[in-house]
């Protein structure tokens, strides 16, 4: 094959192209997330905490009570305690407050997983495929979205309870599969305006087989907002199960969950204010790191930036 | 007899981005003179844009400008926003590449040139602005002006959206007009009619309108004199006839040498390419920013700091060590 | 139907050629449906380019994608090396897309954001030819990579650590690594800066003439094609206005449009620019929905007539070229009289 010209050839060659090294996009995006401070210490936090969660028995060793145990010197709730090792003090029956949170957390997060997997496989098929094969079945596909977002989703979970009983992982398994509402909808308008895309035309115009087009070059592009909204749909999870632990509709004794210990906590805020303190804290550590991890990713893969 | 109405002296405008500081302009220092049409020529990252935008305070918050901009012996730059929204729109005007981003789609065109006028003067009658609104519509050639006030902008064509927004510019009678490549979205039919009217309107009004382009041909059929910016800063700047018939700086020859022309005899199948690429304003040579790409440049001398802008005749200006080079690039291009 | 290709066939043949898109209905009934291409013809002969040159709305781009069949015609054929591509299964019609390319007006849009040089020039390579082994392929990317001037050392970027004259590059390197036949470039320098424009321009050109490919050049500027072209072919409104040997237009053009299009160019000349005349037009541009019975142009072209607004002028051969115009030739006014 020969060479053109020299001209048209080192006109390219000799082009400012600084020696640094190549990044690929997401390299790229994560180097602006490690740059968003407010993301980073949030990550960590999540990090802790799923730590803490893992390893909850280490807090019943650690403080020498078991989640169930009721220490008969501390019922009726006492306020934290550092000799007897209550840190964070006892709740009605005696048991240790900081050992039931970390059991709580444990429980709010397992919930949250299951729900966030369940939206994100459903979620980007659907959205996928709405967007892919467009035409009426897209329309039809959207416009069941559309019935499902009318119904209220506590209304589902109350209805689902009372269907399955209160086995919770059931019921959070139901609630991932009316959360992938926003998921769908977001890889549909993803998928949309790559099928538009030029790179896609190109990709067509040169005979690519379309299976290879999804492969190669639809689903890297969806990959990374999926998972911005997979971090953003969590805590959106997470909080629907405080509700319903809050309406004694969530988790059941022995086991608690955040949610759980808040609404215990709550009838007696006034008077026992550490009751709720702690799960509340745990709470919002949790949900706000979460959000801004999400904020941040979303921050850092949005393409308006290049 | 001709004296400056806004004066850029030593302008500069950094960008702080994450990846970097962008030296947009470097030390810009340029006149618009009275009564003259001046045409900022340059490709993108020339800092063609930013360096009239700076005068308004319409650059990002993420922007460091230096230097002053005078106009009516105020410097702009260090004016507060309520004092410079004060010129804006009354002294001085702006109409951008697309119109759309600067109209409001759901207010009608009288709405939205009413407004404009009798904010900075309130003392107009409804009735008297109208009409005034109106004429200024007929004067910039839309037809059927009094039907299409009452339009909302989406019902205009391209060309006559583009007329709207110079007509809005100039409901104030402004003294200067910055127009940032105004038909560069347009077709070149309707560019050709914008054009002229710039001109005419230039003329009636004696304003002054500088003329950001990258479009060599738009220039020369258009400005008076022309400031040629490449890599942040004035290269060359000359009157229209003295830059085109007898440019001076390496780039700017390059650059018509490039331009593909409908005149041209089109046996010569090949332009004059420049080679390479245009510089990244994040490490900008340290010398001449066109020193890479330069066929003439003198290997210490060009890339060690960036030559003044200097006077070379009457009124014509470049910046540039080799002063021969005009002779040069002819002498090789015969060969 | 079809037949054999011979010496004096052409390589691409374009035979009232139509692309009409629905436009919905109301509520009283369909739309009347876009005609953004309407009967359009022209053959390219081998190794020869034909630009075809329009406003905004004129079609080009749509004739690009109905000639490629990305678009579905809604008549006429387009043969290809005398096959014609409307009567080929979907898959028989993939297979021969490689015979025939696109180059597009946004370089880095059109490159696949998340992969590199390397699998981006190679993919058209692994569709057509799977046979090929991986250093066969890595082979002939670093060749073109180096005909169309990229270092091959660039191959692991990716597209968006280009400059757009660059990823120009890599887009006509993606066209040519399966040697088409034809070769159909939409804009492909109007994104681009001057200087960079130049370069791409000349490495066309050069593409043009080392490899003899047939290029159909789409733009919107007359002084673009006028380095490149062979021939060129007007469009207005989805029709053709004027075709014909490139050099001979540029130099006499005859139809009105035409006329106007070539005055309104800018040009780099100072002195006597005042009395240079440029032709305006209104900015009445019909709705290219509407039914019309006469001439597109009609109703801004300075010298139109009744019969124009009433009856379309056919394409016929004037002064060596064909024409759509009930007055070839006539003189607008302030024109020089020839």
């Amino acid at each position: 094959m020969s060479v053109l010209r020299p001209e048209s050839t080192e006109s390219a060659l000799n082009g400012a192209f600084d020696a640094v090294k190549s990044r690929s996009l997401t390299r790229l995006a994560f180097e602006r997330f490690a740059r968003n401070k407010v993301a980073v210490v949030s990550t960590f936090i999540l990090l802790v905490l799923v730590i803490m969660a893992i390893f909850a028995p280490v807090a019943e060793m650690l403080t020498g009570y078991a989640m169930e145990f009721q220490d008969r010197n501390f019922y009726s709730a006492k306020p934290p305690n550092w000799d007897a090792k209550h840190f964070l003090g006892t709740d009605q029956n005696g048991r240790d407050i900081l050992v039931r949170v970390i059991f709580g957390l444990r429980i709010s997060m397992i919930v949250a997983l299951v729900a966030a997997t369940v939206a994100l496989i459903v979620g980007v098929l659907y959205g996928a495929i709405s967007g892919l094969v467009g035409g009426w079945v897209d329309v039809l596909m959207m416009r069941f979205l559309d019935l499902l977002i009318s119904y209220p989703l506590t209304l589902i979970a109350v209805i689902a309870l009372a269907y399955f009983g209160r086995n919770i992982y059931i019921v959070f398994a139901i609630i991932g599969l009316v959360e992938w509402q926003i998921m769908a909808r977001v890889v549909r308008g993803q998928v949309l305006s790559l099928r538009n895309s030029d790179f896609i035309e190109a990709a067509r115009a040169t005979g690519v087989p379309t299976a290879s087009i999804v492969l190669r070059h639809i689903i890297p592009n969806v990959i990374g907002i999926a998972v911005v909204y997979l971090t953003l749909t969590i805590p959106e999870v997470i909080l629907v199960e405080s509700f319903l632990g809050f309406l004694g509709l969530g988790v059941q004794e022995p086991n608690t969950s955040l949610g759980v210990l808040i609404s215990e906590g709550a009838t007696r805020v006034e008077h026992k204010p550490w009751l709720v303190f702690s799960p509340g804290v745990f709470l919002v550590l949790l949900l706000m790191s979460l959000n801004f991890i999400g904020d941040g990713l979303r921050d850092a893969f949005d393409p308006k930036d290049r | 007899m001709s004296n400056a109405i806004l004066s850029l002296r030593d302008l500069t405008i950094h960008f702080k981005t994450p990846d970097g500081m962008v030296k947009a302009v470097n030390g810009v220092t340029l006149d618009l003179q009275e009564q003259e049409i001046l045409g900022i020529v340059g490709e993108s990252g020339s800092g063609k844009s930013q360096t009239w935008m700076a005068p308004m305070g319409l650059l990002a918050d993420n922007a460091t400008v230096t230097g002053q901009a005078v106009f009516d012996g105020q410097n702009l730059l260090a004016l507060k926003p309520q004092e410079l929204n004060k010129i804006r729109g009354t002294k001085i005007s702006m109409v951008f590449q697309d119109p759309m981003t600067c109209l409001n789609p759901y207010l009608s065109i009288a709405v939205q040139m009413m407004e404009g006028l009798r904010f900075h003067d309130p003392s107009i009658s409804k009735r008297e602005a109208e009409k005034r609104c109106v004429a200024m519509l007929e004067r910039v050639a839309i037809p059927d002006a009094s039907r299409r006030f009452r339009q909302y902008p989406h019902e205009l064509s391209g060309g006559m959206r583009q007329r709207l927004m110079i007509a809005m510019a100039l409901l104030n009678d402004p003294q200067v007009l910055i127009a940032d490549e105004p038909t560069t979205a347009l077709d070149v039919t309707i560019q050709a009619q914008i054009l002229d009217i710039l001109r005419e309107l230039q003329r009636e009004r004696g304003m002054s309108i500088v003329l950001i382009t990258h479009d060599l041909g738009v220039v020369a059929e258009t400005c008076d004199r022309v400031a040629v910016m490449y890599g942040g800063r004035v290269q060359e700047a000359a009157t229209a006839q003295g830059l085109f018939e007898s440019p001076q700086h390496p780039y700017t020859i390059a650059l018509m040498q490039a331009t593909p022309r409908v005149e041209a005899d089109a046996e010569t199948q090949r332009l004059a390419a420049i080679p390479g690429q245009p510089p990244n304003m994040r490490v900008p040579p340290p010398g001449c920013a066109f020193f890479p790409r330069c066929p003439v440049a003198i290997k210490g001398t060009c890339d060690v700091s960036p030559p003044p802008l200097e006077a070379r005749r009457d009124q014509h200006f470049c910046a540039c060590y080799k002063s021969d080079a005009q002779q040069i690039l002819k002498e090789a291009e015969h060969v | 139907m079809s037949e054999a290709p011979s010496k004096t066939n052409p390589l691409l043949k374009v035979s009232n050629l139509s692309v009409h898109f629905k436009q919905g209905r109301t509520l009283f009934g369909p739309r009347p449906a876009l005609r953004a291409v309407d009967d359009v013809s022209f053959d390219l002969a081998e190794g020869e380019t034909l630009s075809i040159v329009g406003e905004s709305g004129s079609g080009k781009s749509t004739l690009a994608r109905g000639v490629l069949r990305l678009l579905k015609p809604t008549k006429g054929q387009v043969w290809l090396e005398g096959q014609e591509l409307g009567g080929l299964s979907g898959e028989q019609l993939r297979k021969a897309r490689r015979h025939m390319q696109l180059i597009f007006q946004d370089p880095i849009a059109s490159l696949s954001p998340r992969r590199t040089v390397e699998q981006i020039i190679s993919e058209p390579l692994q569709t057509h030819y799977p046979q090929l082994s991986g250093a066969e392929r890595r082979e002939k990317v670093a060749d073109i990579m180096r005909a169309v001037g990229l270092l091959p050392d660039m191959r692991n970027r990716y597209p968006h650590e280009f400059s757009g004259g660059q990823a120009q590059r890599i887009g006509i390197a993606r066209a040519l690594v399966l040697e088409p036949r034809l070769l159909v470039a939409d804009e492909p320098v109007s994104a681009l800066d001057v200087s960079i424009q130049a370069q791409v321009l000349n490495l066309l050109a050069d593409i043009k003439q080392e490899r003899k490919v047939s290029m159909l050049f789409i733009s919107h500027d007359l002084s673009v094609v006028h380095h490149i072209s062979d021939r060129l072919l007007v469009l207005y409104l989805g029709q053709v206005m004027e075709i014909g040997h490139a050099k001979s237009i540029y130099e006499r053009p005859q139809h009105p449009y035409t006329k106007v299009l070539l005055s309104a160019v800018p040009r780099m000349q100072v002195v006597g620019r005042e009395k240079r005349r440029r032709i305006h037009l209104n900015d009445d541009l019909p709705s290219p929905s509407a039914k019309r019975a006469g001439c597109p142009f009609a109703s801004r072209c300075p010298v139109a007539t009744s019969q124009c607004k009433a009856e379309m002028p056919k394409l016929t051969d004037f002064e060596g070229r064909q024409v759509a115009c009930h007055f070839p030739g006539i003189a607008l006014e302030g024109e020089k009289a020839a």
